[in-house]
C-alpha cells in the first residue's frame, strides 16, 4: 500500500488522464441515451422543426467522434509519459504481487458478472420452448450446462487461485532464478490417465444422449403430419399450405414467374387445393406434427424458429424438411411469458444478402378448432381461371425465349 | 573472457576468432548486403519472421477497426453517425451504414483475422523465428522458398486490401463465402469484383502457407543440431511442426473449393449451382450442390481453427514453463494431445453443417468425433494448471497473456461442447452463441498466444526490451474487454439472436437485447483502444527500448544462446550441442533454477557458470531512490 500515495503525488494529471480514458467510452453512451431523450423532450416541447432536429443529431454524432479522439489521445499521452518519466503503474519490484493479486479479483468480478447476467435475463432464454422435441433439447441443454458449469468453475477457480498463491516473491535483492522455490515436478502418468478418462466418460454420455435426441428429431413424417411448404428468397418467405388433401403439388424452378411465384406444377391434381398464402404467416394447430418442407429460390437461407426449435437450411436445388409438433398455442405462450404481443417468429439464419436481418415470418399456433375454422376460410390458389392464365403466361415466356 | 562461461555471446566471440570459417559471418554480415537483400527480399528467417509479424499487426488493426465500425452499427442502429462518411464514404451516406457494407465489414474482418493475422501473423512469425533458433539450425531448409512464402503472403495482403476500394465493395458473403451468394454477382454487390479479388488473394495465401509449412516440416525433420532428438524439442517446435503438417493436409482442399468457385463464377460451370431463380430469371445451371462447397470449405475450415490455436498452445507451454520456473507438466501428454487434436480435427468438419439438411446419421458420426476432440483439449488445460501449481510465477506480460489464454481456452472450449452436440445445435446454430464461442476459443485465445509470443521473444526479434508497464496495462484492458464483449454474447445466442444481422430491430426476440449490445460495443471500443498501447509500445521499443540482455527470462531453450545482434547463420561459432530437454527448471543439482539445453552433466558437475551475473534488483533500487528524491523536493 505504500506506493499508492506516491502514485497520486507524482502523477496527479496522469491519473486524471487515465480516468478520462476509462470514462470517455462510457460518456459516449450516456451522452447518446441522455442526448436522444432530451432531444425528444425538446422537440416535443418547443415544436422544433425536423431540420433543426437533424442538425442537433449530427452535432451529437460529431461530439461522439470528438470524444473518441480524446480517448485515443489520452491513451497515447499515458503511453508517452510512461516512457518519459519512467512512470510505473506496476512498480517492477511489485509486479508479481500486484498482477498475482489482480488475478483472483478479476476472477471474482468475472463470476459475479456471469451469475448476474444469468439471473437478470433468465426469462429471455430459459423456459422458452414450445414444441415436443424442444423439451428434450432443453433437458440435454441443462445437463450439458451443469456438467460444463462445474468444470468451468473448478478450473477457473484453480487457475486464478494458483496464479495468486504461487505468484513469485520480490522485494529483496536475490534474483528469482537463484531462489529455486518451484517444485520440479514433470510427470505423473496416473494423473494424466485420470484427466483423460473422466472427460472421455463425460463426452461419451453427452454423445450417446445427443445422438438419441438428434435421431428422434429427425424421424420420417407420419401420414397425419400436415405438409406446409415454406419457400425462401431474397428477402422474404412464402408459405404454401397443402390444403385438404394434405399433399403438396411438385414444383419446378423454370415455371417461376408471373402469377406463379413458387413455380408450382399447377396442372397436377394435388395442386387443386394448395393454398399459397398472401400474408407472411403460417397457421398451424397445436399437438399435430407439422412437416415443414423448405425450398429456396435463389441463395442459401436458414429456416429458424427459436421457440419451436425448428432449424434447417433452405438450399437451392435440394428441398429439406423439418418435423415439429408444437405443444403450446400462441395464446398460451403469451400468458406464460406475460407478453400480450408475443408471436412465434421465423428468422433467416444463413447470410443471404443485404436484407438478411429482415426476413420475418410469423407462426400462429392455433387450437385444433381455431385451425379448422381458419382452414375452412382459405380459398385454393390454383382455380381453373388461374390455371388458364398461368398457361398463357408460360407459352408467352417460351415464345420470348425462342425469339431471343 | 573466462573459459568457465559457456556459450554466452562473449564466449562465442572468442570462438569465432579461432574458427575462421565463421569469422566472416560475425564481423561483416551486414556490409555485403544491400538494403534490398537485407530488409526486403531477405532470406534470413529472422527477418522474414519480423516481416510476417509487422504485416500481421497491420492487418490486425484493419480488421479490428472494421469490427469497431460494425459494433457501432449494432449498438446504435438508428442513430446516424456522419463521421462514418469520413472513413467509408459512399457506404455511409448521411451517417447511416449501408447493409451491404455491414456484410462486407463482417466478411473482411473475419478473413483478415482468421487467415492474415492468426494464421500468417502468428504461425508465420513464430515458426520462422523459433524453428531454426530452437532446434539449432542456421536457417530454414529452403531459405528462398521461405522468402517466397512471405512475398506470396504480401501479395495476397495487397490484393485483399485493394479489394476494400472496389466500386462494388469488398467481398461480403461472410468469411465462409457460401455459394450461391458468393457465386452470383447479381445476388449482392459484394459478390462482384470484390469477391474475385478475395478468391485470388486466398489462392495466393494458400500457396504462401504451403511453402511455409513444407519448409517448417523439412527443417524440423532434417536440421536439428547434435543431441536435439525429437523428444528434446521445445513444445513450441512440436506445435509448429504438427501445425505445418495439418496445414499441408488441409489447405489444398480450400484451393480446390476456391478454384471450382472461380469456375462457377467465370466459366459457367455448375459445381455449386442448381435450380436458381434470381432477379427475374431462371439460371441454366443444374446438378450442382451448394453443400459440396461447404464440405470442401470446412475440410480446411475446421482444421484451420487448430492451425490457429496450436501454435498459440506451443508458445504458451514454453512461456508458462519458463515463467513458472517449472518443467511443463506431462511433456509427452502435451505432444500426444497435439497429435490427437490434429488427427481428430480432420474428421469433424461436418459439425459446421448439422443444419444443412445432410443425412442425420452423418450428423451423429460428426458429433461423436467432435466431442472426442474435447478430451485432448481437456488434457492440455489440466497440464497447464499442474504446471502453474507450486511454481514461482514471474509475471512478465508474456506470462499474463499465457494465463489469459488458458482462462479463455477453458471458457471457449466448454461452450464448444454445446455446439458440437447436434441436438443442441438445432437451437444454437448460427446464433451469437457461435460467435461468442469461436471468438473466445480461437480468436481471443490465439491473439493472446500471439501477444504472449511477441512480449516473450521481442528481445530475440529486435534485440531490445518492450516496456513491461505498458504490457501490464495492455493485458488487463484486453482481458477485461474480451470477456466484457463475449460473455454477454453467449446469452444473446441462448435467446436465439442470429449472427450477421445488420440490425436487431426487426424481430421481437432480438429487439429486447439492444441495450446489451451497447454494453458489448463499449467494451469492444475499450479493447480496440487498448491495442494502441501495444502498438505504441511495439514501435517505440524497436527503436528506443532498453538493450536486451542475453537471456532476459532465464530460459533454457537454445534461442537464448544466440547473440542478441542478428547475424546470418544464427550462431557465430559452432552450433551448440544439446544435452538435455528444455524444461530443466528448479532442479536440485544446479546452483540456479534453470539448466539450459546446451549444458552437459559434466559442465554441471564441474560447477561451470552459464549465467550472467546481474542484479535484477539494481534498477529498481535506483528507481526507488530516485522517487524518494523527488518526494523530498515536492
Amino acid at each position: 500500500m505504500k506506493y499508492i500515495p506516491k502514485f497520486f503525488n507524482h502523477n496527479k494529471w496522469l491519473v486524471i488522464a487515465l480516468i478520462i480514458a476509462f470514462i470517455s467510452p462510457n460518456l459516449l453512451i450516456a451522452e447518446d441515451v441522455i442526448g436522444s431523450e432530451t432531444l425528444k423532450r425538446i422537440s416535443q416541447g418547443a415544436g422544433i422543426q425536423d431540420n433543426t432536429k437533424e442538425e442537433i443529431e449530427s452535432m451529437i454524432s460529431w461530439l461522439k467522434l470528438l470524444l473518441a479522439i480524446v480517448s485515443v489521445l489520452t491513451f497515447t499521452v499515458i503511453a508517452l509519459v510512461s516512457k518519459v518519466t519512467n512512470f510505473q503503474i506496476f512498480p517492477r519490484w511489485k509486479s508479481n504481487p500486484i498482477n498475482g493479486s489482480l488475478m483472483p479479483i478479476f476472477g471474482l468480478l468475472f463470476f459475479g458478472g456471469i451469475f448476474y447476467e444469468f439471473f437478470l435475463h433468465k426469462n429471455d432464454y430459459l423456459n422458452y420452448s414450445a414444441s415436443e422435441h424442444a423439451d428434450s433439447i432443453e433437458s440435454i441443454f441443462m445437463v450439458t450446462a451443469l456438467m460444463t458449469g462445474i468444470v468451468f468453475i473448478i478450473t477457473q477457480i484453480l487457475l486464478f487461485t494458483f496464479s495468486y498463491k504461487y505468484r513469485g516473491e520480490s522485494g529483496d535483492n536475490i534474483p528469482f532464478w537463484r531462489k529455486k522455490i518451484a517444485l520440479h515436478y514433470a510427470d505423473n502418468d496416473k494423473l494424466e490417465k485420470i484427466w483423460t478418462i473422466i472427460p472421455a466418460i463425460g463426452m461419451a454420455t453427452l454423445v450417446a444422449w445427443g445422438a438419441i435426441v438428434w435421431t428422434n428429431v429427425h424421424q420420417d413424417p407420419t401420414k397425419e403430419a400436415i405438409n406446409i411448404e415454406v419457400v425462401a428468397e431474397q428477402f422474404q418467405w412464402t408459405v404454401r399450405h397443402s390444403g385438404k388433401d394434405n399433399i403438396l403439388a411438385g414444383a419446378d424452378y423454370r415455371k417461376i414467374g408471373g402469377g406463379n411465384s413458387l413455380g408450382v406444377n399447377f396442372k397436377e391434381a394435388a395442386a387443386k387445393d394448395d393454398i399459397v398464402l398472401a400474408e407472411k404467416e403460417i397457421h398451424i394447430p397445436v399437438g399435430t406434427p407439422i412437416n415443414f418442407q423448405i425450398r429456396s429460390k435463389d441463395v442459401l437461407h436458414g429456416f429458424y424458429t427459436p421457440q419451436l426449435k425448428a432449424h434447417i437450411y433452405a438450399v437451392p436445388g435440394m428441398p429439406t424438411h423439418f418435423l415439429v409438433t408444437p405443444n403450446k398455442t400462441t395464446e398460451e405462450m403469451r400468458k406464460q411469458l406475460n407478453k400480450p404481443d408475443f408471436n412465434y417468429e421465423v428468422a433467416c439464419s444463413q447470410l443471404c444478402g443485404s436484407a438478411h436481418y429482415n426476413m420475418r415470418l410469423i407462426i400462429v399456433v392455433h387450437t385444433q378448432e381455431e385451425y379448422k375454422e381458419w382452414l375452412e376460410k382459405q380459398k385454393p390458389t390454383f382455380t381453373e381461371e388461374k390455371i388458364i392464365q398461368l398457361e398463357e403466361e408460360l407459352k408467352e415466356r417460351e415464345k420470348a425465349l425462342k425469339n431471343s | 573472457m573466462s573459459e568457465t562461461v559457456l556459450n554466452t555471446p562473449q564466449s562465442a566471440e572468442v570462438h569465432t576468432h579461432h574458427s575462421h570459417g565463421h569469422a566472416h559471418h560475425h564481423d561483416g554480415h551486414h556490409h555485403e548486403q544491400s538494403f534490398i537483400t537485407k530488409y526486403i527480399f531477405s532470406t534470413d528467417h529472422k527477418m522474414i519472421a519480423r516481416q510476417f509479424l509487422i504485416t500481421g499487426i497491420i492487418m490486425g488493426f484493419i480488421g479490428g477497426f472494421l469490427s469497431v465500425i460494425f459494433r457501432l452499427q449494432l449498438a446504435w442502429p438508428n442513430t446516424p453517425m456522419p463521421w462514418l462518411e469520413l472513413f467509408i464514404g459512399k457506404w455511409a451516406k448521411g451517417g447511416t451504414m449501408d447493409p451491404n457494407f455491414y456484410m462486407a465489414a463482417v466478411t473482411i474482418h473475419g478473413t483478415l483475422m482468421v487467415f492474415f493475422v492468426l494464421t500468417a501473423g502468428l504461425s508465420g512469425t513464430f515458426s520462422n523465428l523459433l524453428i531454426p533458433l530452437q532446434i539449432g539450425a542456421r536457417d530454414m531448409a529452403a531459405p528462398v522458398v521461405n522468402m517466397l512464402s512471405y512475398w506470396f503472403f504480401f501479395l495476397s495482403c495487397v490484393i485483399m486490401f485493394a479489394s476494400l476500394f472496389v466500386e462494388t465493395g469488398p467481398a461480403a458473403p461472410g468469411w465462409t463465402i457460401y455459394p450461391p451468394l458468393s457465386a452470383l454477382p447479381k445476388a449482392m454487390p459484394g459478390s462482384g469484383l470484390g469477391m474475385t479479388l478475395w478468391l485470388i488473394s486466398m489462392v495466393l495465401f494458400v500457396a504462401s502457407s504451403l511453402m511455409g509449412s513444407l519448409n517448417y516440416v523439412a527443417t524440423v525433420i532434417n536440421m536439428r543440431t547434435k543431441g536435439m532428438t525429437m523428444t528434446r524439442m521445445p513444445l513450441t517446435v512440436w506445435a509448429f511442426f504438427i501445425t505445418a503438417i495439418l496445414g499441408i493436409l488441409s489447405f489444398p482442399v480450400l484451393v480446390s473449393a476456391v478454384v471450382l468457385l472461380i469456375f462457377d463464377r467465370s466459366f459457367g460451370t455448375s459445381f455449386y449451382l442448381s435450380e436458381i431463380y434470381l432477379a427475374g430469371e431462371a439460371l441454366p445451371n443444374a446438378g450442382g450442390s451448394p453443400i459440396l462447397f461447404q464440405h470442401l470449405f470446412w475440410f480446411l475450415g475446421h482444421p484451420e481453427v487448430y492451425i490457429v490455436i496450436m501454435p498459440a498452445f506451443g508458445i504458451t507451454s514454453e512461456v508458462i514453463s519458463t515463467n513458472a520456473r517449472k518443467p511443463i507438466f506431462g511433456y509427452r501428454a502435451m505432444i500426444g494431445s497435439l497429435i490427437g487434436i490434429t488427427f481428430l480435427s480432420l474428421i469433424v468438419w461436418g459439425h459446421h453443417m448439422f443444419m444443412t439438411g445432410m443425412n442425420p446419421f452423418l450428423g451423429t458420426a460428426f458429433m461423436m468425433a467432435t466431442l472426442v476432440i474435447a478430451v485432448p483439449s481437456a488434457v492440455k488445460v489440466f497440464n497447464y494448471l499442474a504446471t502453474i501449481w507450486r511454481g514461482n510465477l514471474q509475471y512478465t506480460p508474456a506470462m499474463l497473456f499465457a494465463i489469459g489464454l488458458v482462462s479463455l481456452f477453458i471458457t471457449g472450449g466448454l461452450t464448444g461442447l454445446f455446439l458440437g452436440n447436434a441436438a443442441l445445435d438445432i437451437e444454437l446454430h448460427n446464433t451469437y452463441f457461435v460467435v461468442a464461442h469461436f471468438h473466445v476459443v480461437m480468436g481471443s485465445a490465439a491473439i493472446f498466444g500471439m501477444y504472449c509470443g511477441v512480449y516473450h521473444w521481442f528481445p530475440r526479434m529486435f534485440g531490445r526490451m518492450m516496456n513491461k508497464q505498458l504490457g501490464y496495462i495492455h493485458f488487463w484492458l484486453s482481458f477485461i474487454s474480451v470477456y466484457g464483449v463475449f460473455i454477454p454474447m453467449h446469452f444473446l445466442g441462448l435467446a436465439g439472436v442470429p449472427r450477421r444481422y445488420y440490425a436487431f430491430t426487426q424481430f421481437d426476440f432480438t429487439n429486447q437485447w439492444l441495450d446489451i449490445n451497447v454494453f458489448i460495443t463499449v467494451f469492444a471500443i475499450i479493447g480496440f483502444l487498448a491495442q494502441f498501447i501495444f502498438l505504441y509500445n511495439f514501435v517505440t521499443s524497436i527503436f528506443l527500448g532498453k538493450k536486451a540482455p542475453q537471456n532476459p527470462w532465464k530460459s533454457n531453450s537454445l534461442e537464448w544462446t544466440a547473440p542478441v545482434e542478428h547475424i546470418h547463420g544464427n550462431w557465430p561459432g559452432e552450433i551448440p550441442t544439446v544435452h538435455r530437454w528444455p524444461y530443466d527448471y528448479s532442479k536440485e543439482e544446479a546452483e540456479v533454477d534453470y539448466i539450459p539445453q546446451h549444458i552437459s552433466d559434466e559442465d554441471l558437475k564441474a560447477g561451470r557458470k552459464y549465467w550472467e551475473e546481474e542484479t535484477p534488483g539494481e534498477e529498481e533500487i535506483l528507481h526507488v531512490e530516485k522517487s524518494k528524491h523527488v518526494v523530498q523536493h515536492s
